[in-house]
């Protein structure tokens, strides 16, 4: 097992507002960790850190022991570090298999395919995310349920050892909800480690065994998710209520 | 050898069906047609499709890199010109023929193609366009007012490379070629990743795509092709002078490339033969030309927003379909 | 497509055909002389002269732009006369001349060469042009003259100056040979000349005004050509004790240059002489502000647009007094400028421009090269042009026109004959554009026409 993700001390500033302050944590090789907090919490700015997409003022990540800190986002990806992200990204011109090729031809998913596989091997993931009989089909005229299943395809053409998830089920109706449950569910079970935000916990719930939750920037929880949701600073920062507010 | 005899009876299988499907035969018959305009006898409708077929692959190398890549240049010219530069000096003052000048004037044009490629890749949309725009300026201004390379007389009195018929055909492969692997390119592995940077930069980054390398690697290819037609537009002029990094030519290349169909590659041969030609044609008509010329502009551009080659191409389809129905 | 669109369709064609046709109609006549493009016309040829008996010279030339209009005038005028007299017999039968024009667009603000290159090779191939004149833009020239001499066909230069034409006919005589210039005089003797008669004006103002006469300013458009002739100047006039106080490089691109202020300037530098060199729309601009400011200088130089007779109007008259060079003007160059003026005047309702005397006189040396070669094939027409040199030249409107062995103009006089020589002109009362004395220094004073008049205002001291 042992640590794949250690976050330390890690801090970034936009002018005056301070989006992620001092959070550390660490994530387990194989776990399902969740991330949760109210709107503006900073849950996406942390992932933007890690991910590469942003610079941190201060602090450190560190993936698999490498020390992956201010890397331009490819590289990152190419450690073995996918993302998804909360607004749904395509590439609107091509078609779906096309979509999942690109991440196939990564340096890391070259290297995991092979030049020869890559079509082969863009079919499969599309069949794992139930998309494989639009496959020549544009972004464009999909339904939201169906680019969330694209936006994981996408970042599993990579060969991730490591997801980050951006709030996977925003925006979906229940049933779409529960298919990309599945999925990740799945994808837990073939060694991926995946690290998900959502705002909404009865998501997480059932399908996260830890969670962190965060609150203007801190991390102010940590535990089973039953345990961080009847935490009371959780429940006052979801409820808008701060200590001198009655 | 039985292997490779079996290749290419399937790939001449695959180009049987491919001339017998509808736009393999327009293609054919275009090709045919092309190939026959020397035949007339009449050097200056030949010079004039020279004139296309050059413009054609400018334009094409802007597609490209606008098209497919997403990166809009505005200072083509660049590209154009300094190989037409330096493939004139190199047939001038070095004697190098003109096959070889080619190469050469081609390498500068790629090499510039990294220097103006370099610090524009940070910028965006608008901006990346302008950064073209100025450097093509630039260029234009200090072979201006320099006085190396004959200053603003430029290089003349290069020698013809051949009889304007000869020249025809050896400007007829440089097109075809050129298109054929411009088009190679884009359907490529190469072809999605520059697509998918086009359509979303971020995506791309977090597909683990290094999309300044690519970004990179699309100037490089365009400015080839760019340098290609420079070099071949001035062989055909047999003279350059600064004037070829003006505006004007980086805006034909838009224009031409918009006329036919953005993202096409082949739309370039429909839109410069249509520019060309039209502007020549309309020649008699004198003052009004321009006019008419605008007119016709505009209605294309309002009227068809993605071309007119494939709009143009179904609608044949349509009718070519009604009648073997009937 | 629906039936009802082709016929929406087919009915617009129709409609719009018929507004086209009757706009054609209702069309007032050409005036004479009108420009058309890729089309022999014959004037003065007798009715039903069949085509072997016409000899088609083409105009290649901006055709939209004075140059090109100027030189189809010329042209026109000319070969009106000639077929009008009888045309040319060669081997006992009339010949008579046609011509046809191309645009090459060549003055465009954004050159595209290939356009210039693609009308050459149409108004050889397809409109069966068999000599060539024209030309006025060094760079597109330079490629289009190339497909003229490949053809071995003689190329009357009638709007560029640069050099390089004629030291080509030396470099590489074989192919080059088959151009002449016979307008303007080069970029080179330009300069000399304005420097002679610098030099006879610093002498004519010190005499008169009793004074010495040394400091001169320069005003120039900030482009190319006027750097290289501000360098000569820079460079000679001290040798002559004239020294530059002050020299106005003004940005072309600037829509309102401050000339006002220039002439102030100008003014506080003491400058007594203030040479121009401009070729655009600059000038109105320099001539107005300098009528209102008044400055104690008197301008001598190059300003093309003061060429055209229009430009007393568009400066308000502020262009009296200004002394500029031309090619030609209403004087006895030669016996035979004078009833070219006229008929042009009487033709055309204004002067001409130093393109259409250029063509005019290519007209004529052409005939001339014709009759004596009695023949058609421009190799054979070339040594009766060559020669046409110092001792027995060709007496053409411009002057007498003598080529070297370049095939450029020979320049300046030998006692009452006066060859290709560049008139100085002074802007005077009334509008009249008189040549104006130099002292014998660029051409005998038997054709001035009137004496210099300094501005009122005076000069400083």
């Amino acid at each position: 097992m042992g640590l794949i993700l250690e976050v330390k001390n890690l801090t970034k500033k936009f002018g005056g507002l301070t989006a992620v302050n001092d959070v550390n944590f660490e994530v387990h090789r194989g776990e399902i960790l969740g991330l949760i907090g109210p709107n503006g919490a900073g849950k996406t700015t942390l992932f933007q850190l890690i991910s590469g997409f942003e610079k941190p003022n201060s602090g450190s990540v560190r993936f698999n022991g490498v020390d992956i800190t201010g890397k331009r986002p490819y590289q990152i990806v190419n450690l073995g570090l996918a993302r998804t992200f909360q607004l749904v990204r395509s590439f609107r011109f091509l078609s779906l298999l096309d979509n999942i090729s690109v991440a196939c031809l990564s340096p890391r998913g070259r290297e995991a395919f092979g030049e020869v596989g890559i079509d082969a091997a863009a079919s499969s993931i599309l069949a794992s995310v139930g998309l494989v009989d639009k496959a020549r089909l544009p972004p464009v005229i999909l339904p939201h349920g169906d680019l969330r299943k694209l936006e994981i395809g996408k970042a599993l053409g990579t060969n991730p050892e490591f997801l980050l998830l951006d709030e996977p089920f925003s925006g979906l109706a229940h049933e779409e909800s529960a298919g990309i449950t599945r999925l990740i569910e799945q994808l837990h079970e073939e060694g991926v480690t995946v690290f998900m935000t959502g705002h909404v916990l009865r998501e997480l719930m059932t399908l996260v065994p830890r969670v962190i939750a965060m609150h203007q920037g801190r991390l102010i929880a940590e535990g089973p998710p039953k345990e961080v949701a009847s935490n009371k600073i959780v429940l006052e920062a979801y409820l808008g209520r701060g200590e001198g507010f009655a | 050898m039985m292997k490779l005899q079996f290749d290419w009876r399937s790939r001449l299988s695959r180009f049987r069906v491919w001339a017998l499907s509808f736009r393999g035969g327009i293609t054919l018959l275009c090709l045919v047609g092309l190939l026959l305009v020397p035949l007339t006898g009449r050097e200056y409708l030949a010079r004039i499709v020279i004139t296309a077929m050059i413009l054609t692959i400018f334009a094409a190398s802007w597609d490209l890199l606008a098209g497919f890549a997403g990166q809009v240049s505005f200072g083509h010219a660049a590209f154009f010109g300094i190989s037409g530069y330096v493939t004139a000096a190199f047939v001038k003052f070095v004697g190098a023929p003109w096959f070889l000048a080619i190469f050469i004037g081609t390498g500068w044009a790629v090499v510039f193609s990294l220097l103006i490629g370099i610090p524009c890749l940070r910028l965006k949309g608008p901006y990346l366009a302008l950064g073209t725009l100025a450097f093509a300026l630039i260029l234009y201004n200090l072979f201006l007012t320099g006085t190396w390379l004959g200053g603003t007389e430029g290089i003349s009195a290069l020698p013809n490379i051949g009889s304007v018929f000869v020249e025809f055909y050896i400007m007829a492969a440089f097109m075809v070629a050129s298109l054929i692997i411009m088009r190679a390119i884009v359907d490529s592995r190469l072809g999605t990743i520059l697509k998918a940077i086009r359509d979303d930069e971020v995506g791309a980054d977090a597909a683990g795509i290094n999309t300044t390398v690519y970004k990179l690697v699309a100037f490089m290819v365009s400015g080839l092709f760019a340098g290609i037609s420079g070099a071949l537009f001035v062989l055909d002029i047999t003279a350059v002078n600064p004037a070829v990094y003006q505006p004007l030519y980086s805006f034909y290349a838009i224009i031409m490339a918009s006329i036919g169909g953005i993202a096409t590659i082949y739309g370039s041969i429909v839109g410069s033969f249509l520019f060309t030609l039209l502007s020549e044609f309309l020649r008699p008509l004198a003052a009004a030309s321009l006019l008419i010329f605008a007119t016709l502009l505009i209605l294309i551009i309002r009227f068809s927003e993605e071309g007119v080659m494939n709009p143009f191409l179904e609608h044949v389809r349509d009718l070519w379909d009604k009648i073997r129905g009937r | 497509m629906e039936s009802k669109q082709i016929l929406a369709i087919a009915l617009i064609i129709i409609v719009i055909a018929g507004v086209g046709v009757g706009l054609y109609l209702l069309l007032p006549a050409a005036p004479y002389g009108a420009v058309v493009i890729g089309q022999l016309v014959t004037p003065g040829a007798p009715a039903g002269t069949p085509r072997e008996r016409i000899i088609v010279v083409g105009i290649l030339d901006p055709m939209f732009e004075i140059q090109g209009e100027g030189a189809w005038m010329g042209a026109y005028l000319a070969c009106d006369q000639i077929n009008s007299a009888g045309g040319v017999t060669v081997g006992g039968l009339p010949y008579y001349f046609g011509l046809v024009a191309e645009d090459t667009a060549e003055a465009d603000a954004s050159l595209d060469i290939s356009k210039g290159t693609a009308a050459a090779t149409k108004i050889i191939t397809e409109d069966g042009a068999q000599f060539i004149i024209g030309g006025f833009r060094t760079e597109s020239l330079l490629a289009y003259r190339d497909i003229v001499m490949d053809e071995k066909m003689l190329l009357f230069g009638t709007g560029a100056s640069t050099d390089i034409f004629c030291s080509n006919v030396t470099n590489n005589y074989a192919v080059y040979k088959y151009f002449f210039r016979t307008m303007p005089i080069n970029s080179t003797s330009l300069a000399m000349s304005l420097l002679k008669y610098l030099i006879y004006l610093k002498g004519y103002m010190g005499a008169v005004l009793n004074t010495t006469i040394s400091k001169v300013a320069i005003i120039r458009e900030d482009l190319d050509w006027t750097v290289g002739m501000s360098q000569f100047l820079n460079g000679y006039l001290p040798l002559y004790n004239m020294t530059v106080v002050k020299e106005v490089p003004y940005p072309i691109t600037a829509e309102a240059a401050n000339f006002a202020t220039y002439w102030q300037q100008i003014d506080a530098a003491g400058a007594q002489i203030t040479v121009p060199i401009i070729s655009a729309q600059g000038g109105i601009l320099m001539s107005t502000q300098y009528a209102s400011v008044k400055p104690k200088t008197v301008m001598a130089g190059i300003d093309v647009m003061s060429q055209l007779d229009s430009y007393w109007n568009e400066t308000g008259g502020g262009c009296q007094y200004e002394i500029e060079l031309q090619s030609t003007l209403r004087t006895n160059k030669t016996a035979v400028t004078i009833p070219f003026w006229d008929a042009f005047l009487a033709k055309f309702k204004s002067e001409p421009l130093y393109t259409a005397v250029g063509s005019y006189d290519s007209m004529y040396i052409l005939k001339e090269g014709i009759h004596r070669a009695q023949s058609f094939n421009s190799t054979l027409i070339i040594p009766h042009l060559e020669d046409m040199n110092i001792t027995a030249p060709f007496e053409a409107a411009g002057g007498n026109t003598a080529f070297t062995s370049s095939h450029d103009l020979f320049l300046g006089y030998i006692g009452p004959k006066i060859y290709s020589v560049a008139l100085m002109c002074q802007w005077q009362a009334g509008g009249h554009k008189q040549v104006v004395k130099t002292g014998g220094l660029l051409y005998p004073d038997s054709i001035v026409t009137a004496p210099l008049v300094l501005p009122p205002w005076g000069i400083n001291p």
